[in-house]
C-alpha cells in the first residue's frame, strides 16, 4: 500500500532453547501507515518485544531465528539486508526507545554525548556541532537547563529525565519510524502522563510513525490510531482503536477490556481473565487462547486464520466467521 | 539441580572430560598416599648414601636426592601432607565461611555489619606477609599452616553465602517457616543451608588449588619445614640444582602443579553440574524476551 | 559523595591500616617469650655495648604505653630495629634491596596487565572460539602452576641446557653493569612472574566484557546503528575495564608473593631473597620489618587503585 511505511508480512520467529523450541511470533501480519501511531498491546509472552526487535534487526541470533516472513520498510525487505546495511537504518530511519531508561543508557558516558553520537555517526556532524544540537533536542523534549544537564551522567538524572534523554536520542536524526517499547512502564503515573504527552506532540510535529508497545490499554486509547492485540505470539485482533474499544470482535480483546476497572462503576470483585498464559514451549493446540476462552468450542483446537472484517480489520477467531459475536 | 542419586550425578559430572581426569587423579593419589606404607618402604627418610643424586631410571623413576632417598617415595608420602592441608583447610574455611555467611545474611543489621567488617579486615590485611609472620614465629606445624590458610580465605566464602542467603531469605517458604514458629537454628540449618550446598561445594573446591599453592610456598620458603612435603623438597632442591640434579626440583613441583590442576578441573566440573545457570545465560535472555513480551 | 571526600576517606583508612599493621608488629615483638630481647641477648655476635644501645632504643624501662607510641612513631620514621644478621639498621638492609625488587615487579605488573587485558579482549570478541578456549585453558594451566616450579623449569631449560641465559643473580661480573646484561638476567624471572599471573587479568577482562555486552545499554547502542567496533571499544570496554582496575590493587599482593618466590629461585638480590634468607637466619627484626614494608606496599597500591577507580567511574566521582 502506498500509504504504508512498514508492513510486516507473515512473520514467524522461533527460539531454539535447550528446553525446547519456542514459537515467539507466529505468522504475524500488520501494517503501519505513514504519520500514524500504531499500538501493540498484550500480556507478557505475547511476542510484542520480539516483533519490535526483529523489525530493528536486533533479534539475538542464536537462539532466535526468523523462520519466515518479510519486514517491508518503504517496500524494502529489512530481513534481507546485511548487518552493515541495517546499521544505516537503525538510529537513522528507524529508532527505538526501551523500557528501563536507567539500564538502557551507558553509565560512563555523558548524556549529551550519547545523544550527539547518532548525529556524528549518521549525519556526519562534527562533535561540537552535534553536542550543540543535542542540547536543543534536550530542550525540545522538555528537559530544563539542558546545557548543564547535557554534561551529566545517567545516574544523576531522574527516571523521567532519562526517558526524555532516550527520546531525544532516538529522534535526533528525524527517523521515519519510532518504536517505543513500554516507554512508561518503569515510571510513576505523573511522569507517565508527561511522557505520553511529549510523544504525542513530537509525533504530530515531526509527522512520524510510532509503534507503541504496551500492556496498558489506557495509553493505547489516548495515543494510538490503530492497534494490534497479541496473545502468546499470535496477532489476535487488529483494527482502529475506536472500533476495537467500542466493538471488540475477539474474545481475548473483550476479556482485556472487561478487566479494566472503571471509576464510574461499582465492582465487587476485581475482574481478571481466568487461567494463565500458556507455556510457550508446549502451547495449547489450535487457538492458543481457547483454554481460557468463555466462548470456546470444538473447532478451537484447530488454529483459526485471521478473518478479515470490514475496514481492514481482522480477528483470529472462528466466531468471526459468521460475525457471531456482536457486542 | 536435583539428581536421582549418586549415579545420576556421576554421569552428569563425567560429561566434562577434564573434570573426570581430575577426579580420577585425585582418587589415585589418595589411595597411593593412604597405602604408601604397603607399596613402598615404610620410612622414606632413611638415607642411603650409596645412591645419592641418581637421575631417573627404571629402578628409581624419579631419581634420588642428596641423601639417597627415593624421590618417588618421598613424593607419594608428601601427598599426605598436601592432601591433609588441602582437605583440612578446605573444610575449615568452608565451615567458617558458611556459618558467617548464613548468620550475616539471615540476621542482617548489626550482626551482618560486624561480620562483614571483620571479613573485610581479613581481606585487606595483606595475606602473604601475615602468613610469613605467623609461620615464622609460630613454628613448623601442619595445624598452623591449616589455620592460617583457612583464616585468610574464609571471607570470600562468607560473602558468597551471604549474598545467596540475602536473595533467599525473603522468599516465601522462609517467611512461612518463621510464621510457623520454627526456631532460628532450624531455619538456618534445615532450610537455608541445603540450598547453599552446591555453591559451597563449588567454591570450596575452587579455593583448594590456592590452598595447595600457598602451603607449598610456605614450605618452600622454609617457614614450616615439614620434612616430607613437596614444598620443602623444592627448598632443598635449590641447593642441588646447580649440580644438574634437575629431577629434585622437577618432580615435586610437578606433583604440586598436577594436584592443584586436578582440583581446579574438579571445581569446573562441579560448577557445570551444580550451577547450570551460568551456561544458560544466553538462553535465559531469550526466555526473558519470550516471557516478558 | 564527591571525589574529594572519597579520596580523603580512603587515605584515612589506609593510614589506619598501616597503624594496625605496626601494632600487630608491636604485639608480636612483645609476645615472643622473653620479650624482644631474648634472641638479642643470646646472640654471640653482638657485643655488650651494642647490646646496651639496642636495649636503650627499645626503651624497655618505660611503661608499655610509651613503648607502644615510641614503636609506632619509630615505624613511621624508619626506625625499624637492628638486623641480627647484618648488624645494621633493618631499615638500611631493606632500603638497599627495595630498588631491585621494584625493578622486577614494576615491569611484571605492566606486562601482565597489558598482555592480560589484550588477551581478554580478543577472547571476548569471539567467545567460545578456538582462540578463546586456547587462551582460557593456557591461562588456567599456568595459574595452577607454582611460580617457583615454573622458575626452576625455565632455569633448567634455558640456563642449564641451552645456556642461553644466566643462571641467576641480577648482574654478572663479566657483564660490567651494561643494560643488556641486566636484561638477560631479568628475562627469566620476569617471564615466570608474568606467565603465572596472566590468568587473573585475561579471564577477568573476558568475563567482564561478556557481562557488559549482555547489558541493556549495549542493545541501545546497537539500536542507534553504531558499528560493532564502536560499540565494542567505546561503549563496552570502558565499562568492562572498571573491575580490572580494582583487580590491579589486589594483584600487587599476588605479585609480591610471586616476587618472593621467584627471587628465591633466581637469586635475585631483592626483598624476596632477603625474606628467604632472613627466615633461614632467624633474623627477626628484618622479618618483622619485611612484614611491615610488604603490608605498606599492598595498602598503598590498594589506595592508589581505589583513587584511580574513583576518577574513572563517574558514579563515584559525580555521585
Amino acid at each position: 500500500m502506498e500509504n504504508e511505511l512498514l508492513r510486516v508480512e507473515d512473520l514467524s520467529v522461533r527460539f531454539h532453547l535447550e528446553s525446547g523450541k519456542v514459537d515467539a511470533v507466529n505468522h504475524l501480519s500488520f501494517g503501519v501507515k505513514k504519520g500514524s501511531t500504531f499500538g501493540i498491546v498484550g500480556e507478557s509472552g505475547s511476542g510484542k518485544t520480539v516483533t519490535a526487535l526483529t523489525v530493528m534487526g536486533l533479534l539475538p541470533s542464536p537462539p532466535g531465528r526468523v523462520e519466515s516472513g518479510k519486514v517491508l520498510f518503504n517496500g524494502e525487505n529489512l530481513l534481507a539486508k546485511s548487518a552493515k546495511e541495517m546499521q544505516d537504518y537503525r538510529g537513522k530511519r528507524i529508532s527505538m526507545i526501551y523500557q528501563d531508561p536507567m539500564t538502557s543508557l551507558n553509565p560512563v558516558l555523558r548524556v549529551g554525548f550519547q545523544i550527539a553520537e547518532t548525529l556524528i555517526v549518521h549525519k556526519g556532524m562534527m562533535r561540537q556541532e552535534a553536542e550543540k544540537k543535542a542540547i536543543e533536542l534536550m530542550t525540545a523534549t522538555g528537559i530544563s537547563e539542558a546545557e548543564n544537564r547535557a554534561k551529566a551522567f545517567p545516574h544523576q538524572l531522574s527516571g523521567g529525565m532519562r526517558q526524555r534523554v532516550m527520546i531525544a536520542m532516538a529522534l535526533a536524526t528525524h527517523p521515519d519510524l519510532l518504536i517505543a517499547d513500554e516507554p512508561t512502564t518503569a515510571l510513576d503515573v505523573i511522569t507517565q502522563a508527561q511522557i505520553i504527552e511529549l510523544l504525542k506532540s513530537l509525533q504530530k510535529n515531526l509527522n512520524m510513525s510510532v509503534i507503541l508497545i504496551t500492556h496498558d490499554l489506557g495509553i493505547i486509547a489516548e495515543f494510538c490510531h490503530e492497534t494490534l492485540v497479541m496473545y502468546a505470539g499470535h496477532g489476535m485482533e487488529y483494527g482502529s482503536v475506536k472500533n476495537i474499544f467500542l466493538e471488540p470482535q475477539h474474545p481475548y480483546t473483550k476479556a482485556l477490556l472487561n478487566s479494566i476497572t472503571r471509576i464510574d462503576t461499582d465492582v465487587e470483585k476485581l475482574p481478571s481473565i481466568p487461567g494463565e498464559i500458556p507455556n510457550l514451549v508446549n502451547p495449547p493446540a489450535g487457538c492458543r487462547f481457547h483454554p481460557r476462552c468463555p466462548y470456546a468450542f470444538e473447532k478451537c483446537k484447530i488454529e483459526p486464520p485471521p478473518y478479515p472484517l470490514e475496514g481492514g480489520r481482522f480477528s483470529k477467531c472462528w466466531l468471526s466467521d459468521s460475525g457471531k459475536l456482536g457486542k | 539441580m536435583q539428581f536421582a542419586g549418586a549415579r545420576d550425578f556421576l554421569v552428569a559430572y563425567s560429561r566434562n572430560k577434564g573434570a573426570l581426569v581430575g577426579l580420577l587423579y585425585l582418587i589415585g593419589l589418595l589411595l597411593a598416599a593412604l597405602f604408601a606404607g604397603y607399596i613402598f618402604s615404610v620410612n622414606p627418610n632413611t638415607p642411603y648414601l650409596s645412591r645419592t643424586l641418581l637421575p631417573p631410571s627404571l629402578a628409581y623413576p624419579f631419581g634420588t636426592d642428596y641423601l639417597g632417598r627415593d624421590l618417588l617415595e618421598l613424593i607419594i608420602y608428601g601427598a599426605r601432607t598436601s592432601l591433609t592441608v588441602a582437605f583440612g583447610a578446605g573444610v575449615l574455611l568452608a565451615l567458617i565461611g558458611t556459618v558467617s555467611g548464613l548468620v550475616a545474611g539471615y540476621f542482617g543489621g548489626e550482626v551482618d555489619g560486624f561480620i562483614m567488617r571483620t571479613a573485610d579486615i581479613f581481606l585487606t590485611l595483606p595475606t602473604l606477609p601475615l602468613i610469613l609472620l605467623v609461620a615464622a614465629l609460630a613454628g613448623p606445624s601442619l595445624v598452623n599452616i591449616l589455620l592460617i590458610i583457612a583464616l585468610t580465605s574464609w571471607p570470600v566464602m562468607a560473602r558468597i553465602v551471604r549474598s545467596n542467603v540475602l536473595a533467599m531469605a525473603n522468599q516465601e517458604f522462609i517467611l512461612v517457616e518463621r510464621v510457623m514458629g520454627a526456631s532460628v537454628k532450624r531455619i538456618l540449618f534445615d532450610h537455608l543451608l541445603p540450598n547453599q550446598m552446591s555453591l559451597i561445594l563449588v567454591y570450596t573446591s575452587l579455593s583448594i588449588p590456592i590452598v595447595i599453592l600457598t602451603e607449598a610456598a610456605i614450605e618452600f620458603l622454609g617457614l614450616a619445614p615439614i620434612s616430607i612435603s613437596w614444598g620443602f623438597l623444592l627448598n632443598i632442591a635449590l641447593s642441588y640444582w646447580i649440580q644438574g640434579a634437575w629431577w629434585m626440583s622437577f618432580f615435586p613441583g610437578f606433583a604440586i602443579f598436577s594436584t592443584s590442576l586436578a582440583f581446579y578441573l574438579i571445581s569446573e566440573g562441579l560448577k557445570e553440574v551444580l550451577t547450570p545457570k551460568l551456561k544458560r545465560k544466553r538462553e535465559s535472555l531469550a526466555v526473558q524476551l519470550a516471557g516478558k513480551k | 559523595m564527591g571525589l574529594a571526600s572519597y579520596v580523603v576517606k580512603r587515605i584515612v583508612v589506609a593510614i589506619a591500616l598501616v597503624v594496625l599493621v605496626a601494632t600487630i608488629n608491636f604485639v608480636i615483638v612483645h609476645l615472643t617469650p622473653g620479650g624482644p630481647t631474648t634472641v638479642l641477648l643470646t646472640n654471640p655476635r653482638i657485643t655488650p655495648p651494642q647490646r646496651a644501645q639496642i636495649l636503650a632504643s627499645y626503651g624497655l624501662d618505660k611503661p608499655l604505653y610509651t613503648q607502644y607510641v615510641l614503636y609506632i612513631v619509630g615505624m613511621f620514621s624508619g626506625n625499624w630495629g637492628v638486623s641480627y644478621f647484618y648488624l645494621e639498621p633493618a631499615y638500611y638492609v631493606i632500603a638497599q634491596r627495595v630498588g631491585n625488587t621494584l625493578l622486577l615487579m614494576v615491569p611484571s605488573l605492566i606486562l601482565t596487565i597489558i598482555v592480560g587485558i589484550l588477551l581478554g579482549i580478543m577472547s571476548a570478541r569471539k567467545p567460545f572460539s578456538h582462540f578463546d578456549r586456547f587462551v582460557s585453558s593456557a591461562a588456567f594451566f599456568f595459574y595452577a602452576m607454582p611460580a617457583f616450579w615454573l622458575g626452576f623449569c625455565l632455569l633448567t631449560v634455558f640456563a642449564l641446557d641451552l645456556r642461553m641465559l644466566p643462571a641467576g643473580g641480577m648482574t654478572s661480573i663479566a657483564g660490567g653493569g651494561s643494560i643488556t646484561d641486566l636484561l638477560s638476567h631479568l628475562a627469566l624471572p620476569l617471564v615466570t612472574l608474568v606467565l603465572v599471573n596472566l590468568a587473573n587479568f585475561s579471564l577477568l577482562t573476558r568475563t567482564s566484557m561478556i557481562d557488559v555486552l549482555d547489558q541493556n545499554y549495549i542493545t541501545t547502542a546497537r539500536g542507534k546503528g553504531l558499528s560493532d567496533r564502536l560499540i565494542f571499544y567505546r561503549h563496552a570496554l570502558r565499562n568492562a575495564l572498571l573491575p580490572t582496575v580494582t583487580m590491579t590493587g589486589l594483584f600487587v599482593g599476588f605479585l609480591l608473593t610471586g616476587a618472593i618466590l621467584t627471587e628465591s629461585v633466581f637469586s635475585w638480590p631483592g626483598l624476596g631473597l632477603l625474606t628467604f634468607q632472613s627466615i633461614l637466619n632467624r633474623d627477626y627484626p628484618v622479618i618483622l620489618s619485611l612484614f611491615f614494608i610488604f603490608s605498606v606496599m599492598i595498602i598503598a597500591s590498594n589506595l592508589a587503585t581505589d583513587i584511580i577507580y574513583g576518577f574513572l567511574d563517574p558514579r563515584v566521582s559525580f555521585g
